[in-house]
């Protein structure tokens, strides 16, 4: 009964505050609107029994959430003015679009005939979930991590525009790098 | 029951002290009585329940004050100290206007009435809160970013008195940055004038115990701003120990203690370490970076503990000096974020009162 | 040795914290009085009395500010503190026991990130927003090093269940088999209470920073917020380095209690020696010493738990 209300309370929660995402009239509400929603969304998750990936989802949420705060407020937005702006372009075409994604979803769910469950959930989900990503798939997940981190690097590298003859001059041969703002260890 | 009384009664106040130039001395009175008292001295208006002048009025500067005095949430008071005898006093009296909790309803309910009908009268539908947005320009990555316009100064805590420096801030960065003074006048500063207060009884503004009080004003505002209250607070006591007429057996051991302290604060010198790095063609109490400065400072002070060394204590800032490190303040922090910024300036430290009415050159 | 309290502790939680938050505002009250050359026992009343003051301050409104999301971020870190405490154990048992313990006290904490940029965001001011963005840059550079510290100790244990870590230091406790992460540990619950060194972000050079405009009750809230999240992390070390209720004669809830305010003093002691750390320069710090530092330090420990 209480897992119904508290399932029934996040469901209708995370729609409408997903919702909210587009109807609210300023980029930083809308970034803790769908907060709100992911948030909602991990108590579902910790209700199915899978309390790492529930509170996992909670946890990287909130960070993510902050560093698009970064991106999306503090590089393109006003951010002292709190201007009230639109969150759709083309707002009626969208509103149909996303009614109509969500229905066809939403049908899904209720039509699709779901398998009966053959056997029962494992005594510990966490550790069925570590064995099953770092067994058999162990050296596909470790390549997946390489390749993610080595795009984060490059990408990274690719953006910046001062590279190691800016800081360290044409033949390397500074001492102390030449930037903006130095760092706290002087190298 | 009166529980808003009871609970006032037992409130500590929360002083804002702003330092108008030719104030120094009522400063350090005000900093004297607050500290004994307490009390605590607030970093921003909002919190404060106290508003403190020091030093004589002047029309640009009131206009400030009243919009500092809008920003008090209230129950507040105000109090003037032109001269530091009246400090003890004017603190008196505000505390007892804080605790007149009638006259506090009245203030309160006069401010709700005009805010309602502010409210009711002019309500700009384009710009929230009727603010001008930011405009935008590009940043030193390139980047197309807002600038904000932001005065420091000269209501801010730890700040040189009447200093406004008008920056155009991106995020945290500063682009440019202009130096005015707000009521800038003739006269002498504080630490070079002859001493005729009753606390300070010694004449002579040579004398390597004023110049050590002078360090010490420095290095607390410094300390301050680089958040080392605890360093900070007891720099304040001992300087306000060095003005008094007789010192006390034991302030050199102190003192030498208290330097030794933050000479070897390793964090502290990381803080600081290249920060407004200044040439050889600056005078000679500016040269070199931040560390440098708060360095030379710390040398005059164990001078002055020291009476042997008292000899090779360097000379106080003369006006060519604090004129020097006004026209600097610009170049140095533009494209600093702004805990550079406040460090730069705090390590400069411009004595305002000693350049008389000079208009500084634009900035960067 | 291992339980869930029964339910009615929860409401003890905040007592508790709200106990050794005020030991620590009172205690650091005490040490600025001693240095200011006042009577260092006024200190002890001082955070009640500044208390009082602002329960009598007006709240304030301001003009085009985001009232809804400023108001929320005040109250947002004493309900992160109190939620991030419902697994740490008082003795044998803790109110919830959950098996994700650890991360979700990893979980909580980051929900300051949010407060912390709501206040200084909606506050429509230019400290405010400085004060903000700036613990979202300390966010980043302690939140690595700090997971990973808090994965050392679960991996000593083998699980990330607080009770079970805490069972794993019966022999010898992971302070001393972990001390890099155990010290990064500390760093970061100084970093993640924006408090002390790294109390930056509502600092004195931003004129009080993401809590520049805030008055009156809000501004209580935020440091009685402050307080209580310094106490949790305090709080937390106990479990996971310090062996928990371990120890002689007393009880286990009496260790704890003792343990957690030998931490909370460590902490005010360290806030009253050291100057704010900048976190332009603490940033490389971060990701260039601290991050590799506590990578080798679970490399060692892991190779430790296969060997054993």
């Amino acid at each position: 009964m209480t897992e119904t209300v508290v399932f029934a309370v996040c469901a209708v929660g995370a729609v409408a505050s997903g919702v909210m995402v587009f109807v609210v009239d300023s980029m930083a509400r809308a970034t803790f609107a769908l907060l709100a929603s992911f948030v909602l969304t991990g108590v579902a998750i910790l209700l199915l029994g899978l309390s790492y990936l529930g509170v996992l989802i909670i946890l990287m949420m909130v960070m993510e959430m902050m560093v698009m705060a970064v991106f999306m407020i503090m590089y393109m937005m006003n951010p002292a003015g709190l201007m009230p702006m639109t969150m759709v372009h083309n707002k009626v075409g969208s509103l149909a679009v996303s009614v109509g994604v969500f229905l066809l979803l939403a049908a899904g769910i209720v039509f699709v005939p779901w398998p009966e469950r053959t056997g029962g959930p494992p005594a510990d989900p966490t550790l069925a979930l570590g064995e099953a990503i770092m067994g058999e798939h162990m050296l596909v997940m470790m390549l997946v991590g390489l390749v993610l981190f080595a795009t984060m690097v490059s990408a990274t590298v690719l953006t910046t525009h001062r590279g190691r003859y800016d800081r360290y001059g044409d033949d390397l041969r500074r001492g102390r790098p030449d930037d903006p703002i130095g760092g706290g260890l002087d190298r | 029951m009166d529980v808003t009384g009871w609970l006032l009664r037992r409130a500590v106040p929360c002083a804002f002290v702003v330092t108008a130039i030719g104030g120094t001395g009522a400063r350090l009175a005000v900093e004297r009585a607050v500290r004994e008292r307490g009390w605590r001295q607030a970093l921003a208006p909002a919190e404060a329940d106290l508003l403190v002048v020091c030093g004589p009025a002047d029309p640009e500067l009131d206009e400030m004050l009243d919009r500092v005095w809008g920003q008090m949430p209230g129950p507040r008071a105000r109090a003037g100290v032109p001269s530091p005898e009246g400090a003890d006093e004017a603190l008196d009296r505000a505390r007892a206007d804080l605790l007149d909790t009638a006259a506090q309803r009245r203030d309160a309910d006069g401010r709700d009435r005009a805010a309602r009908e502010r409210a009711g009268a002019g309500d700009d539908e384009h710009m929230p809160g009727g603010l001008a947005m930011a405009d935008r320009g590009e940043d030193r990555d390139g980047l197309a970013l807002d600038r904000l316009h932001l005065a420091l100064g000269p209501a801010l805590p730890d700040w040189p008195a009447g200093l406004s420096l008008r920056t155009v801030l991106q995020g945290d960065v500063v682009q440019e940055a202009r130096v005015h003074l707000v009521g800038a006048r003739e006269g002498s500063s504080f630490w070079t004038a002859p001493r005729n207060t009753p606390r300070t009884a010694d004449p002579s503004p040579e004398h390597p115990r004023t110049t050590a009080a002078a360090a010490l004003d420095a290095a607390q505002r410094l300390l301050f701003v680089a958040g080392w209250p605890a360093a900070a607070l007891a720099g304040r006591r001992l300087r306000d120990a060095l003005l008094e007429p007789e010192a006390g057996p034991g302030l050199g051991a102190e003192l030498r203690r208290w330097a030794r302290g933050v000479r070897r604060s390793r964090l502290l010198r990381w803080a600081t370490d290249g920060l407004g790095a200044v040439g050889d063609r600056a005078p000679e109490e500016l040269r070199g970076d931040a560390t440098d400065r708060w360095s030379r400072w710390l040398d005059r002070i164990e001078a002055a503990a020291e009476p042997g060394r008292s000899a090779s204590a360097p000379a106080p800032a003369g006006s060519g000096t604090a004129r020097a490190a006004l026209d600097l303040v610009p170049e140095l922090v533009v494209g600093r974020e702004l805990a550079a910024a406040r460090l730069i300036v705090a390590s400069l430290d411009p004595d305002t009162e000693a350049v008389g009415a000079h208009t500084p050159e634009r900035g960067a | 040795m291992s339980g869930a309290a029964p339910l009615w502790t929860a409401l003890l939680v905040p007592v508790l914290l709200l106990a050794f938050g005020y030991g620590a505002a009172a205690g650091t009250a005490a040490l600025r009085a001693r240095a200011a050359g006042t009577a260092p026992g006024a200190g002890l009343t001082a955070p009640a009395r500044e208390a009082a003051r602002l329960l009598v301050q007006r709240r304030r409104t301001i003009p085009g500010a985001d009232t809804l999301l400023w108001r929320l971020g005040g109250a947002l870190v004493p309900a992160a503190a109190v939620l991030a405490a419902l697994v740490v154990p008082l003795g044998p048992a803790s109110v919830g026991d959950l098996s994700v313990g650890v991360v979700w006290f990893n979980a909580m904490e980051v929900v300051v990130w949010a407060a912390l940029w709501m206040l200084g965001w909606g506050a429509d001011s230019a400290w405010g927003l400085v004060g903000g963005y700036r613990f979202l840059v300390q966010g980043l550079s302690y939140e690595l090093p700090h997971m990973f510290a808090l994965t050392t100790a679960a991996l000593g244990a083998g699980s990330l269940r607080v009770s079970d870590i805490v069972a794993a230091q019966e022999q010898v406790w992971f302070a001393v088999l972990m001390p890099a992460a155990f010290a990064v540990y500390l760093v970061s619950a100084l970093a993640m209470a924006f408090w002390g060194p790294f109390g930056t972000p509502v600092g004195r050079d931003l004129a009080g920073g993401a809590a520049a405009e805030l008055s009156g009750v809000d501004l209580l809230v935020l440091r009685a917020g402050r307080y209580m999240f310094l106490a949790v992390v305090a709080a937390m070390a106990v479990p996971l380095f310090l062996g928990g209720g371990a120890g002689p004669l007393l009880p286990g809830w009496a260790w704890t209690l003792a343990k957690t305010a030998g931490v909370v003093a460590l902490l005010v002691w360290l806030g009253h020696r050291l100057p704010a750390v900048r976190m332009d320069r603490f940033t490389e710090v971060g990701w260039v010493v601290l991050v590799p530092v506590t990578l080798l330090q679970a490399l060692v420990v892991a190779v430790f738990v296969l060997t054993r």
